[in-house]
């Protein structure tokens, strides 16, 4: 369309950061009352995109061409001598960040700094004022109004943060809204909700939204345009309907592709580089193979119950659940439900107040000294977040060496035998030298896992180990424990909040709301006819349209 | 332990630690009795402060003379605890202490605003325009600031501003905050504060301009200025609103920690000044092997760092209501 | 910002107006007001303004009346009888001899513990006696030359009612000629003029001319060198070596910048510094050392070039030693008691009378070492020009330096074999020198910290002390030294000197040997002058 009916226009822009290309020749536009989604993975350029309307770059990046206009006035240019608006940043232009636990001041109440922004670009006084942030906080449906707006950031859950995050974007009636993977660090519940609401709230007031994601299913829920990015370019772009039925690009087509299935497992699952590089990997088996009726029992949860000191309701009221040797486990739920506390009584990290956990034979509630050496034998653990959990400081070698020593092997076999830990999680010999911040996300995954196997565990605890990836990511994961757990003979322990990813990893599915089990059986079973309605919301919002 | 039992321990530790070394000291009798050196007047001066008992029932009897209840003319009940009399001086440790401690806590306190009221602005505006020639001027003259010994930049302030500058500041080299007048009455005397003042607090100032503008950047790259920025804030008010509170966490740590120093008496700058205050107290009175100002002093002191250290607690808590929870 | 701070300050300052104060600081801050605890100089100058006692010294140290307007000695010189004169305490109430008595009974009692204590040492107990309110009578326990001159110390000042029901630390019970008018502990005291004093001046006028005095505590020595120079302090005593130089060249003349703007005051000081060697076996083997023989301390002694010490390490602010009783005291003076031979410069006797006992520095003889030499910081530098200066002739002395009051009570207890010290005269009779040599007042029970013991230097002493004063007396004494130094126990180093600065608008300046602060005739100086 013209630039001149478009409420955001970028024009022909490349940026540099420090010397690197990072955004070639980027030509967008959203109109009003339109939403254009903008899809890649993690290094695309997509986020920087939108810091660039915001005129919010970092000090090193340069306009090497192109500029971008907004509400008809050229806000950016990479001319020196071009004419430019001043920015109207939380005005006329907004956006709603990532991630919402860190994204607020967490030493002024939630309330004032909505207070703040109204201000700042209103004459009010502070009774309309905090008149108006109240109806705003009503508008994105914010539970307990009047605890939000005096509670500071830390005693609000992820969810309603955002929310507020939110209420602050629309605030003073923006034309334009950008939204930054708003959902992603949530749990799949939260984002359908939050999802229609910003749909909803573009609608009322025909906003031009800009939807960053890298799921092409919020895509093609939420967004009437979509533009693919991919290492700075726009490979592709159209109406949604258009790129998702018939993906031209290859990468597009990639994308689109290494999504979880809802039905079948295809293994392995497709991945990005089958496509980049021309080969369609064939998918060997699309069938699991769950152990027999007489495989023994490898972990035995019996009647776990758990109340947090203080709290109102137990963590855990009496789960149960049970894992065979050589089988694999999903436990499902929304943020809340227990499952975290779950796998935490699991490694002995928390006590029962009642109830048996078995693992290999032995019992390990107690939580004694050997119970847990037990515990750390037997169960290798892989976390959510690749960055946290390894040292910085450490190179690679030395994290799985210290792991394998202390487990048995002999310090002069320790390199040599992390060498073979590498490379079975498909990583070369070379990474022993290098530190985590050397490898991308999917690749520091892949360290964690094979540090997990470092003491030739039993079972594999996954605590949302595939969360925080990009799809494409997240499908080369998703195969490597499909593989580990065929050549090892590994049990799998999955705890998510995605019931297509569980579906697809795991033979049974054990289902948990505010700490007890609510529904457990076949995966398939359940994904096709889920019984327990919170079990129906976790599949609506896993499945054909996971955010 | 409760925080007080622990204030309470850390007081008595360092009232047993100072006696217990004093044991190991001659006492001031000797140097009392001067030359003629009578042996029965240094006897009889040992008897009057009880310096001929055995060593614990010296301990036992200061550590009784503390106590709020005891002996009095009355009877048994509720009195001052007492620290005793200076073996070397007139007056009463208590007498001592109290004059001299105010004189330390006012240039303490003033060094101290000085330092938080220059300093923090200035690591903030640093912070502004990391790389411009204001921040290389600020953090190239906190270096400097740090790095000089105290002893050192009092004597070169000393210098300038009362002896090469002394026409034109009308400051003396130097002077108490209490001084006689011609007339033998006691006046305040306020300009002996400045010196001082300046040569005190420029350390903590540095330190805290430096640690401010560090912790301004950090928190300047995280997601909620991010926010801020992204809603239209203009650089001061990010700075104000949304950095300077959530960088005061390490700032406080460490002016806590200063104000705690400074306080127990910052003596190469009480001496250098000639001002009487705590410091300086304590170093006559060690010079003088005067022990009971010695152990009132080091009480004073310990029970300074230990109400310091409870205050900042609650300035945390403050200051970033998630402390408040912890 | 600051600057404009300062500058205001600075504006804001006035001079002084109206009284016309004596500055002068006192370095070492004093303690106490008591004339009875008065250990140190300092305090005894801020008692010499406030207090006085029957009898002063004159500045060629003579007993003159002070209180008493005159007294006599009993023919068997046991009774000392005074009358005091017509003076009135600081509080307006007159001065009655029953203040008197009981200021002695309260220097003589045990309970109090005063450091003045020695002084009455001669009285009997209970041996002052009020006769009515003007008249007193002292009766000693035997006769006693010094006597009279120990009246005239600070320590045996009158205190009103004898600072009984008083506070003599902190309150003013005197009549000396100025009043205390403040005292802030450790910054200021000062001291207005008494009205009512008693003395007047030739002129028949009242003294002191002084509308007062101020008394600055600054500790260090270059803050009050700075504030003399400025003119804040009117008068500094004793300068260190560095300031000396400051102030004088190598001639002792006054160097151009400071001409006439300031006026130098100098006598002779009643104080000998030396180094003393402990000379009792018993003593020496109880910290493993054996004795050395007196011809090496000898040799010691007349191996050091004093000249040339006295420059380097006291800029001319001292002078070689004569003897062990300095030249200032009656009776030694210069043509009464030449110059020791055993303190005269004699490196060649030295080296000889060393050879004698197989000591020296090249080979065949032997060195002699493994001597420790004691000392304080100040002195410290004292010490390694000692060391030095007697290495090359093979003796090797190991200096041991340890804080002031430690290194003072290891040497009262004997603890290291050789120390550095030195003695200031309390009374102006060589008695008070050489009671160092008395084998009764061994330390730690008096000051003969060598433990010198002589029967012969003991009769000397006795003989002394019952002799009348008088040129016989002294000849005793100077015998006494005689005999005491062919052992020498002790090696005199030097003598220091009274040096007096004194800005020159003021006159009327009085010094004297013992070093006492006589204010009362200063007044300034008419500006024709």
């Amino acid at each position: 369309m013209a630039p001149s009916d478009s409420a955001l226009c970028w024009e022909g822009l490349s940026l540099d950061i420090a010397g690197r290309s990072i955004l070639r020749d980027i030509h967008l536009s959203v109109a009003p009352g339109e939403t254009l989604a903008l899809v890649g993975e993690s290094g695309s350029g997509k986020t920087l995109c939108c810091m660039a309307a915001l005129g919010l770059l970092p000090d090193a990046a340069s306009l090497t061409s192109g500029r971008i206009l907004g509400l008809g006035q050229c806000w950016a240019s990479s001319d020196p001598d071009a004419a430019l608006t001043a920015i109207p940043r939380g005005d006329r232009i907004t956006m709603v960040f990532q991630e919402p636990m860190t994204s607020l001041n967490p030493t002024m109440r939630c309330g004032n700094q909505l207070v703040e922004v109204i201000q700042r670009h209103r004459h009010l006084d502070r009774d309309q004022a905090t008149a108006r942030a109240q109806s705003l906080l009503e508008e994105v449906q914010m539970p307990d109004v009047g605890r939000a707006f005096s509670a500071y950031p830390h005693g609000l859950s992820g969810g309603q943060k955002q929310r507020v995050l939110i209420a602050m974007a629309l605030a003073n009636d923006p034309d334009i809204l950008l939204a930054d993977e708003p959902t992603t660090a949530l749990d799949s519940t939260l984002r359908a909700e939050l999802l229609d609401l910003l749909g909803t709230l573009q609608r009322q007031r025909g906003l031009a939204m800009v939807l960053v994601s890298h799921d092409m299913d919020v895509v093609e829920r939420h967004a009437d345009r979509v533009a693919v990015l991919y290492r700075g370019d726009v490979v592709e772009q159209g109406p949604t309907r258009d790129i998702l039925d018939a993906p031209q690009h290859a990468y597009t087509r990639g994308l689109l592709a290494c999504r979880v299935p809802q039905s079948g497992r295809p293994t392995p699952l497709p991945v990005l580089s089958d496509f980049l590089d021309g080969q369609a990997g064939a998918a060997t088996s699309n069938e699991l193979h769950p152990p027999g009726k007489d495989a023994p029992v490898l972990l035995q949860v019996q009647g776990a119950t758990k109340t947090y000191p203080g709290a109102s309701a137990p963590a855990l009221n009496g789960v149960s659940l049970q894992l065979p040797e050589g089988g694999s486990l999903g436990i499902v739920g929304g943020s809340g439900c227990g499952k975290t506390t779950l796998a935490r009584a699991i490694l002995g990290l928390h006590s029962l107040d009642a109830g048996t956990i078995q693992l290999a034979g032995q019992p390990v509630h107690d939580r004694t000294p050997s119970q847990l050496a037990h515990i750390q034998r037997h169960v290798g653990l892989v976390f959510q977040d690749p960055r946290a959990a390894l040292n910085p400081a450490l190179k690679v070698g030395r994290v799985l060496s210290e792991v394998l020593v202390r487990w048995g092997t002999p310090k002069a076999d320790a390199w040599k035998r992390a060498a073979e830990l590498l490379k079975s999680v498909g990583l070369p010999e070379t990474a022993l030298d290098k530190r985590p911040d050397a490898f991308s996300g999917g690749q520091r995954q892949r360290i964690v896992i094979a540090r997990a196997l470092a003491a030739d565990p039993k079972i594999l605890l996954c605590d949302e180990a595939v969360a925080a990836l990009d799809v494409s990511v997240q499908a080369q994961v998703l195969n490597l424990l499909v593989e580990l757990q065929a050549s090892r003979g590994l049990s799998l322990l999955f705890i998510s909040h995605d019931l297509g990813v569980v579906r697809y990893l795991c033979d049974r599915t054990v289902v948990m709301d505010a700490g007890q089990v609510i529904e457990e059986g076949n995966s398939d079973a359940i994904w096709s006819t889920p019984k327990h309605p919170v079990t129906r919301r976790l599949q609506a919002a896993g499945g054909g349209s996971i955010a | 332990m409760s925080r007080f039992g622990r204030g309470l321990a850390v007081v008595w530790g360092s009232f047993t630690l100072v006696f217990l070394m004093f044991t190991a000291v001659p006492d001031p009798a000797r140097q009392l009795a001067g030359q003629q050196a009578d042996p029965s007047v240094i006897a009889d001066l040992r008897a009057q402060f009880g310096l001929d008992l055995p060593v614990h029932e010296r301990y036992f009897n200061l550590l009784s003379g503390l106590s709020p209840l005891g002996p009095t003319e009355a009877g048994w009940g509720w009195r001052w605890p007492s620290l005793g009399r200076s073996y070397v001086r007139p007056e009463g440790v208590g007498e001592l202490l109290l004059d001299a401690f105010p004189a330390t806590l006012l240039l303490a306190g003033t060094a101290m605003l000085m330092a938080l009221l220059l300093g923090i602005p200035l690591g903030l505006m640093a912070a502004r325009k990391p790389g411009s020639a204001w921040d290389r001027i600020l953090v190239g003259g906190s270096v400097l600031g740090m790095s000089a010994p105290s002893f050192f930049m009092a004597v070169l302030i000393g210098y300038l501003f009362a002896v090469r500058w002394g026409h034109w500041t009308g400051l003396p080299l130097t002077g108490s905050l209490w001084d006689l007048g011609a007339n033998g009455e006691r006046v305040l005397a306020w300009r002996n504060l400045l010196l001082p003042t300046l040569t005190l607090g420029m350390r903590p100032l540095a330190v805290l301009a430096q640690l401010t503008r560090g912790a301004a950047l950090e928190v300047l790259e995280a997601p909620h200025v991010r926010t801020a920025r992204a809603f239209g804030a203009g650089p001061s008010e990010v700075i104000w609103r949304h950095v300077f509170r959530n960088a005061m966490n390490p700032v406080l740590t460490s002016a806590s920690g200063w104000l705690a120093q400074l306080l127990a008496g910052a003596v190469f700058v009480e001496f250098v000044f000639g001002w009487r205050g705590l410091g300086f107290l304590l170093f006559d009175a060690l010079e003088q092997q005067d022990l009971p100002v010695v152990m009132g002093g080091v009480m004073l002191v310990s029970l300074v760092f230990v109400l310091v250290n409870g205050l900042t607690d609650r300035a945390y808590r403050w200051l970033d209501p998630r402390a408040a929870e912890a | 910002m600051l600057a404009l701070l300062l500058c205001a300050s600075g504006c804001a300052s006035q001079p002084e107006a109206g009284l016309d104060l004596f500055t002068y600081n006192a370095s070492d801050g004093i303690r106490s007001l008591d004339p009875a605890k008065a250990t140190d100089l300092e305090t005894m100058w801020v008692v010499d303004q406030l207090y006085e006692g029957l009898l002063e010294l004159d500045t060629a140290l003579r007993v003159v009346p002070a209180l008493a307007e005159d007294w006599s000695i009993s023919e068997d010189g046991l009774v000392y009888r005074f009358r005091l004169r017509d003076a009135h305490f600081h509080d307006g109430t007159p001065v009655k001899a029953q203040d008197v008595v009981a200021s002695f009974e309260r220097l003589q009692d045990p309970a109090e513990a005063l450091p003045g204590r020695w002084v009455l040492g001669g009285l009997a107990a209970e041996g002052a006696e009020a006769i009515g309110d003007d008249s007193l009578e002292l009766r000693l326990t035997a006769p006693n030359p010094v006597f009279a001159s120990l009246l005239a110390t600070p320590q045996a000042s009158v205190l009103r009612g004898g600072g009984r029901d008083a506070d003599p630390d902190r309150e003013d019970l005197g009549t000396g000629p100025f009043l205390l008018r403040g005292w802030l502990p450790e910054t200021a005291l000062v001291m207005h003029a008494n009205p009512t004093y008693w003395m007047v001046d030739e002129a028949g006028q009242p003294l002191p001319h002084l509308d007062g005095v101020r008394v600055e505590f600054n500790r260090e020595e270059g803050a009050e060198m700075l504030g003399f120079q400025q003119g804040r302090y009117d008068f500094v005593s004793a300068p260190g070596p560095q300031w000396l130089d400051l102030f004088f060249d190598e001639h002792q003349q006054w160097r151009p910048q400071w001409q006439g703007r300031f006026d130098a005051h100098v006598t002779a000081y009643l104080k000998t510094d030396y180094i003393g060697w402990m000379v009792d076996s018993a003593g020496l083997s109880a910290i493993g050392r054996s004795p050395i023989h007196p011809d090496v301390r000898r040799a010691l002694s007349m191996a050091l070039d004093r000249e040339s010490l006295v420059r380097e390490l006291r800029a001319g602010g001292a002078r070689p030693a004569a003897g062990f009783v300095p030249p200032g005291m009656p009776g030694f003076s210069v043509s009464e008691r030449p110059v020791l031979e055993s303190v005269r410069h004699d490196p060649e006797a030295a080296r000889g009378l060393l050879a004698q006992h197989g000591i020296g520095a090249e080979v065949p003889l032997q060195r002699l070492s493994g001597w420790t030499l004691g000392t304080k910081p100040a002195t410290a530098d004292l010490a390694a020009a000692l060391q030095h200066a007697w290495a090359e002739f093979g003796v090797d002395i190991e200096i041991d330096v340890a804080p002031s009051a430690i290194d003072a009570e290891r040497v009262a207890k004997g603890q290291v074999p050789t120390f550095r010290k030195s003695w200031l005269a309390d009374y102006p009779d060589a008695e008070n020198f050489l009671g160092l040599f008395d084998s009764a007042r061994w330390a730690p029970n008096g000051p003969n910290y060598t433990h010198y013991s002589d029967p012969v230097a003991d009769s000397l002493l006795s003989a002394a002390a019952r002799a009348m004063p008088g040129p016989d007396r002294v000849s005793i004494l100077r015998e006494m030294e005689r005999h005491v130094m062919q052992s020498m126990p002790v090696i005199p180093l030097w003598h220091d000197e009274v040096l007096h600065l004194v800005a020159h608008e003021w006159s009327g300046w009085r010094i004297s040997p013992i070093n006492r602060l006589d204010l009362r005739h200063v007044r300034r100086r008419p500006l024709h002058e």
